[in-house]
């Protein structure tokens, strides 16, 4: 049985998450340590393990600030889909 | 694992082993009709105390031996743990008052002073530990907005 339209985009959009290239784009970035980023940002060295694995998604003001150390926009940090 | 992980870990052992323990210990005394209250008050005095105490000390240690700040990251899990913590008081009224209904008066038992205490102190140990338990969860799987 066919699922109502609503329904259907509902799964869809949740099926949606923030991926990111922090480990990638860390290491393009001079070979910067965990360490060195969450003390930039002013978050723990945990929570960038845990943006890294995907198990956390930052607030927007932490996002920003992560494409500001990097020296990268937005979007070529994070994605969405 | 993160100082706050190792400081919710301590903080969930201390609760087991102290007030779980006291309590693994002390059911059947609290539970015979006529038992001495005064003994089962101070008797819960002791592992209330302990374990203020011994929180303290090991927070305090903890805090300094690994010095790391808190983050958004940390508040989110906190709350999201004070929400789990919630259910837990749910969770342990529900027994209390199963036991009360049930157990207590088919057994003769009055609700006295002594036992009303520790009854507090199990519903504030069990929502406790289910919002640490919680909070430990969150730490290893991760956590979303």
């Amino acid at each position: 049985m066919a699922l109502p339209y609503g329904y259907s985009c509902v799964k869809q959009a949740s099926a949606k998450t923030i991926h990111n290239h922090l480990r990638a784009l860390r290491f393009a970035h001079n070979e910067m340590s965990q360490q060195q980023l969450a003390e930039r940002v002013g978050v723990t060295r945990q929570t960038i393990i845990a943006i890294e694995r995907g198990k956390y998604s930052p607030s927007l003001e932490v996002a920003f600030k992560i494409a500001d150390v990097l020296g990268l926009p937005l979007a070529e940090v994070f994605s969405y889909g | 694992m993160g100082s706050r992980e190792r400081s919710i870990l301590v903080s969930l052992l201390l609760i087991s082993f102290l007030i779980g323990g006291y309590f693994v210990g002390q059911t059947a005394s609290l539970l015979t009709p006529n038992a001495d209250q005064a003994q089962q008050f101070t008797g819960l005095l002791a592992p209330v105390l302990l374990f203020t105490v011994l929180q303290i000390i090991v927070q305090s240690v903890m805090a300094i031996v690994w010095r790391e700040g808190s983050d958004e990251r940390d508040r989110l899990i906190a709350l999201t743990g004070y929400r789990y913590s919630y259910w837990g008081l749910w969770l342990a009224l529900s027994i209390v008052v199963l036991l009360c209904t049930r157990g207590f008066f088919a057994a003769g038992l009055m609700l006295t002073p002594a036992l009303a205490a520790n009854a507090v102190l199990f519903l504030v140990a069990v929502a406790d530990g289910v919002g640490l338990l919680g909070q430990l969860w969150h730490y290893r799987m991760g956590i979303r907005a």
